[in-house]
């Protein structure tokens, strides 16, 4: 009863920090497994069954979406990762025919994956410099934004899910790359300039104020730096910068 | 040509990853042995409480409106059809005779002036948007003012409807509602539910009178003629015409005493030798020669009308 009172309380705190989310889905990774198995039949491979993924995410959106009169919190975690592992299956069925990367074939008596047989287009060696630019840039972007309070999981959780606020959005990013002073007031005052964006862009300020850390995080993209990002949000930037990239 | 959207992973965790997409959306999404820095052309986007709430909540929200939809237009038609279409007619007459149409919930929809007193009344009359009892209340008074009703007049109200029921409801409500504002304004009309007797009908009763003055003259044959037509009854075959008269008081009276005389004349008193009781000066109406094709068939008069004095015996 009292180690149930205090799953409830973990499951609360994780509800808004993230650390502790971590750690309370390190502490449930048997059940986790467990539950995985169920459905696979076998113990799963960490990194290579998108079941266990999935099970995961279940569970972390059975953290956010908790409420204490909804039962136990395990047996509720369990109903979301069946209907979760039920609609995977439901799109999978629809890519039948796709065989796996990692599907076994015989090459000259020795058992490879598929994967290893698949000729790369890519340079690796250009493709891993690429990648550890990019890391550098995300570490050095997620500093910045440390700056400000605000970690990438906060933005994503404030980040517009409706096409018509991630417009309003757009605009405000449009009138601040049209108005470089406003970029240089955030860098300096750590403050968004709200009067002056929300003018500019005649974007309401209440809109402006609910995805604050949003806002925050796409305009500290468009200072300088950050060319990797930038040239990832080709859609954002418009066709401009896509020609040029 | 548009690139297809692929993610860039910004930041893992056991449970999901948050990646960046090309259009600055920020996705957490299951962590599928992903690292940062990867890109990755398709995800398993993480599903928000509150969104799977919103979800149901705009399930709930459609099929409530749409079960609105299907109330208000059910109910808009009916409505309409209780406001707007035509239900029953008032037909009033004060003298200038009036037609009020009426919808069922008692809107007026329409007034015609039947007569020409009746066209002039509502020429200038504005019904649009007014209900039944106002609308024969300003009648009435308008037929006051251009003094087509005075004291002590008569209004009379006749609706006709789909529905009887309805109809005797409108002709109650219609006349409560004139003869408490006629009180009101002092009048004494009388309000009479039905059609009035107008100059047609007692038209009709002077013919009436007229042909019953035609009959008058018979009464004093009267009584001949009905022993024809008891006769004429009797025997069928006789030869003799069945020729039935209209009885009067009159002949009623002397049916009793006439048997004995006329059997041994003729068997009617139509036809006429010149001895016919029915007319002893010869001006008969109903004779104008003197002899008669029915006189071989007296004996069977005779045996008729002795019958019949046996039975009044």
């Amino acid at each position: 009863m009292n180690a149930g009172h205090e799953l409830v309380e973990q499951v609360y705190a994780a509800k808004t920090d993230t650390e502790a989310a971590d750690s309370l889905i390190r502490r449930y990774m048997g059940f986790i497994r467990a539950e995985t198995a169920k459905y696979i039949h076998r113990a799963p491979v960490e990194g290579q069954d998108e079941e266990l993924s999935i099970v995961l995410l279940a569970f972390y959106e059975a953290i956010l979406g908790y409420e204490k009169n909804r039962g136990a919190f395990l047996s509720y975690a369990s109903r979301g990762i069946r209907s979760r592992i039920i609609d995977y299956y439901r799109k999978e069925k629809k890519h039948a025919k796709v065989t796996s990367l990692h599907e076994p074939v015989q090459d000259d008596d020795n058992e490879t994956w598929k994967i290893n047989q698949l000729e790369n287009p890519e340079n690796e060696i250009e493709k891993s410099h690429h990648t550890s630019a990019t890391r550098d840039e995300i570490q050095e972007y997620e500093k910045k934004l440390q700056e400000f309070g605000i970690s990438f999981s906060d933005v994503a959780d404030n980040c517009p899910r409706q096409e018509r606020t991630l417009q309003a959005c757009r605009r405000v990013l449009s009138a601040a790359r049209e108005n470089p002073g406003l970029l240089d007031e955030l860098l300096r005052t750590k403050k968004l300039p709200m009067a002056a964006l929300s003018e500019i862009s005649k974007t309401d300020k209440k809109t402006m104020e609910r995805h604050r850390k949003y806002l925050v995080a796409v305009l500290l993209a468009f200072t300088n730096g950050y060319e990797i990002i930038r040239g990832h949000l080709y859609h954002l930037t418009g066709n401009r910068e896509n020609s040029d990239t | 040509m548009e690139k297809e959207t692929n993610y860039l992973v910004l930041e893992v965790h056991n449970a999901y990853a948050v990646v960046l997409d090309n259009s600055g959306r920020f996705i957490k999404a299951a962590n599928c042995g992903y690292e940062v820095g990867d890109t990755v052309d398709s995800i398993i986007p993480m599903i928000y409480p509150q969104d799977k709430k919103k979800r149901t909540n705009n399930i709930i929200r459609l099929a409530a409106s749409l079960a609105a939809c299907i109330c208000l237009c059910v109910f808009g038609i009916y409505e309409y059809q209780f406001m707007y279409t035509e239900y029953g007619s008032v037909h009033m007459q004060i003298n200038p005779e009036v037609e009020i149409t009426l919808s069922r919930s008692g809107r007026v929809l329409d007034i015609e002036g039947e007569n020409a007193d009746g066209k002039e009344l509502v020429k200038d009359y504005e019904y649009k948007g007014k209900d039944k009892e106002t609308v024969v209340d300003e009648l009435a008074d308008l037929a006051i003012e251009q003094q087509y009703l005075a004291d002590a007049g008569r209004i009379s109200i006749e609706v006709d409807a789909r529905s009887d029921e309805w109809a005797k409801k409108m002709e109650t409500e219609i006349t409560d509602e004139l003869n408490d504002h006629l009180q009101r304004q002092g009048m004494a009309i009388e309000i009479t539910i039905g059609p009035v007797e107008d100059g047609n009908d007692t038209e009709d009763k002077e013919i009436l009178k007229e042909s019953q003055s035609v009959t008058i003259p018979i009464p004093g044959t009267a009584d001949k003629t009905d022993d024809s037509a008891a006769e004429s009854d009797d025997d069928s075959d006789d030869g003799v015409t069945d020729y039935s008269v209209p009885s009067s008081p009159s002949s009623a009276q002397s049916s009793s005493s006439a048997p004995s005389s006329a059997p041994a004349q003729s068997d009617s008193g139509y036809d006429s030798s010149g001895n016919s009781p029915y007319d002893s000066s010869g001006n008969s109406s109903y004779d104008s020669n003197g002899s008669s094709s029915y006189s071989d068939s007296s004996y069977s008069s005779t045996e008729s009308s002795s019958d019949d004095n046996d039975d009044d015996d």
